[in-house]
C-alpha cells in the first residue's frame, strides 16, 4: 500500500495480507536497482510474499506478482480513485489483525477499476461493505428512535443511524436523506459486486450517497484522506 | 533520566529531524563534531547558512541554482532542441553523471501521487507548457521514475501532449540493470525489458 525509505538502500513497505491484516515489513536492499525487490513493492502490487520474523519488522524474503492492475496504473483518474481505496484502507484497518474480508473487498475493488468500471457506485459499496466488516455499518433502515422502517429522514453519521421525518434530527450534524439514497444503500448492502456493473446514479444521488458515506466516514477516522484532495481537484 | 548539556541537547534535536537519521546516530554526529578541529565545525556552519542563502531554483527549469538560471541552462553548447522532464532537481545530476546527455532540463518538483496528496496542480506543467511555447524544441524526453507515480506523471503529460503532433515525445528505456541475472530479475521487469526491446540487426 505505501512505501518509504529506511537507512540507505532499504525501505518500509506497507503491506495488507488476509491472514496478517495491515502490516509494515522491511525490504533490504530495495533500492538498489539490482534488488529482486525494486520492481515488485509498488503500490497497486497484488503479491505472493514470503516474510521472515524480524525482531521489530518482518524482512520479505521472496515476493512474485499475482496482479499488477496495469490499467488502473494508466489512467490517472482510476490511480486516484485506487489510491482512494488503498488510503482507505490503510487508515480504517488496525496492524496485525487478520482481514480476508477486507483484503479481499480491496482485490475486488482494484479489479473492477482496472477493468473500467464506473468508480461512482463502486467506491460507495466498497465503503459500504468494508464498514459492515468492521463493525461501523450505517444503518439506514430502522429509525433511531421509534424503530419504525423509514422511508426518508435524518442521518446521523456520531449514531450511524437514520431517523424518521417525525422524529426528526435528533443529533447536531445529521445529514437530511432522501427516500432514493434510503432505498439505494438498502441495495447497495444486498448487492454483489457483480450486479453494481452498468448500474449509474444520477448526479444528485450519487452526490448524496458520497456526502453521507464520507460524513459517517469522517466521524469514525477524523484524519483527512490525502487523496480525496486530489479526485477533488480532478473533478473540479 | 540524564540529559546532556543544552547546547548538545539541542543539535541532536535539529540533526534528528534529517532523514534516515535516528537518536545514535545523531548523538554520535554531535559527538563527533564537539570533538572536530574548530575550523572543520566552522566549515559546516557556513555552508549549511550559505546553502539556504544562496541557493534558488532556476527560473527556467527549476534546478538547483546560485545565480537566476542554473549552468545547464545558462550554457550555450547544450542542445536547445532537447529537453528532458525529470520529477526532481536531483535527477538533474544522475543524468548529468552519465555524460549522454547534451539538452537541458525541466524539473517537475515532484511527482503524480494522490496518496501524498500530489496532484498535476502541484507540479511545474504550466511552466513546462510555457517553453513548448517559446522554445524550439523538437523533442521531450519523459524522464521521470519507473514508480506508479513516475508512470503516472509520465501517461499525463503525454497525453497533455498528443495535441502537439510535431513534437517528438520519448520515454526513458525500462528494463533490466546492467550486470543483472535474468534468472533473478522480477517478472514486470523482465516483462518491460521485452516489450522495450531494440533492434540490432
Amino acid at each position: 500500500m505505501r512505501r518509504r525509505p529506511l537507512g540507505e538502500a532499504d525501505e518500509i513497505v506497507t503491506c495488507l495480507s488476509p491472514e496478517q491484516g495491515k502490516l509494515d515489513a522491511v525490504a533490504k536492499g530495495s533500492r538498489r536497482s539490482q534488488s529482486r525487490l525494486v520492481g515488485l513493492l509498488e503500490p497497486f502490487t497484488y503479491l505472493h510474499a514470503q516474510l521472515a520474523r524480524g525482531k521489530t519488522l518482518d524482512p520479505i524474503t521472496q515476493a512474485r506478482p499475482v496482479k499488477t492492475f496495469p490499467a488502473l496504473r494508466a489512467d490517472l483518474e482510476r490511480l486516484a480513485y485506487g489510491s482512494y481505496l488503498l488510503e482507505l484502507w490503510s487508515s480504517c484497518l488496525p496492524f496485525r489483525e487478520p482481514a480476508p474480508r477486507a483484503f479481499s473487498l480491496l482485490v475486488q475493488g482494484l479489479d473492477a477499476l482496472d477493468r473500467g468500471w464506473s468508480p461512482t457506485l463502486l467506491c460507495r459499496w466498497l465503503e459500504l461493505h468494508l464498514l459492515d466488516e468492521l463493525g461501523y455499518a450505517p444503518d439506514f433502515s430502522e429509525c433511531l428512535s421509534c424503530g419504525n422502517l423509514v422511508k426518508q429522514g435524518w442521518f446521523s453519521p456520531a449514531a450511524g443511524q437514520i431517523a424518521c421525518r417525525g422524529c426528526g434530527p435528533s443529533a447536531p450534524g445529521a445529514l437530511p436523506v432522501s427516500p432514493r439514497a434510503v432505498s439505494a444503500f438498502r441495495h447497495l448492502r444486498r448487492m454483489a459486486l457483480s450486479e453494481l456493473q452498468g448500474r449509474a446514479p444520477t448526479p444528485e444521488l450519487a452526490a448524496e450517497l458520497q456526502g453521507l458515506l464520507r460524513a459517517h466516514l469522517a466521524h469514525h477516522w477524523p484524519h483527512s484522506l490525502r487523496s480525496l484532495k486530489v479526485l477533488e481537484s480532478l473533478a473540479g | 533520566m540524564y540529559e546532556y548539556p543544552e547546547p548538545i541537547e539541542r543539535l541532536v534535536e535539529a540533526l534528528l529531524k534529517l532523514p534516515t537519521v535516528g537518536p545514535k546516530t545523531a548523538s554520535r554526529l554531535a559527538f563527533h563534531l564537539l570533538k572536530a578541529p574548530l575550523e572543520d565545525v566552522e566549515d559546516l556552519s557556513r555552508a549549511l547558512n550559505e546553502l539556504r542563502s544562496r541557493m534558488r531554483s532556476c527560473e527556467r527549469c527549476g534546478n538547483y541554482s546560485d545565480q537566476p538560471e542554473c549552468s545547464v541552462c545558462r550554457d550555450p553548447r547544450r542542445d536547445p532542441a532537447l529537453l528532458c522532464v525529470v520529477g526532481e532537481a536531483r535527477d538533474i545530476a544522475a543524468l548529468e553523471r552519465t555524460g549522454e546527455f547534451r539538452g537541458r532540463y525541466h524539473v517537475l518538483g515532484g511527482l503524480i501521487s494522490p496518496m501524498d496528496g500530489i496532484g498535476p496542480d502541484q507540479l511545474a506543467i504550466t511552466s513546462l507548457f510555457e517553453r513548448l511555447e517559446t522554445e524550439p524544441l523538437e523533442e521531450l524526453i519523459l524522464a521521470t521514475n519507473p514508480t506508479v507515480s513516475g508512470e503516472a506523471t509520465a501517461l499525463y503529460l503525454q497525453r497533455l501532449l498528443v495535441a502537439r503532433p510535431q513534437l517528438k515525445v520519448t520515454r526513458l528505456a525500462q528494463g533490466l540493470p546492467m550486470g543483472a541475472d535474468l534468472e533473478y530479475a522480477d517478472e514486470l521487469t523482465l516483462g518491460r525489458a521485452l516489450q522495450g526491446r531494440s533492434r540490432i540487426s
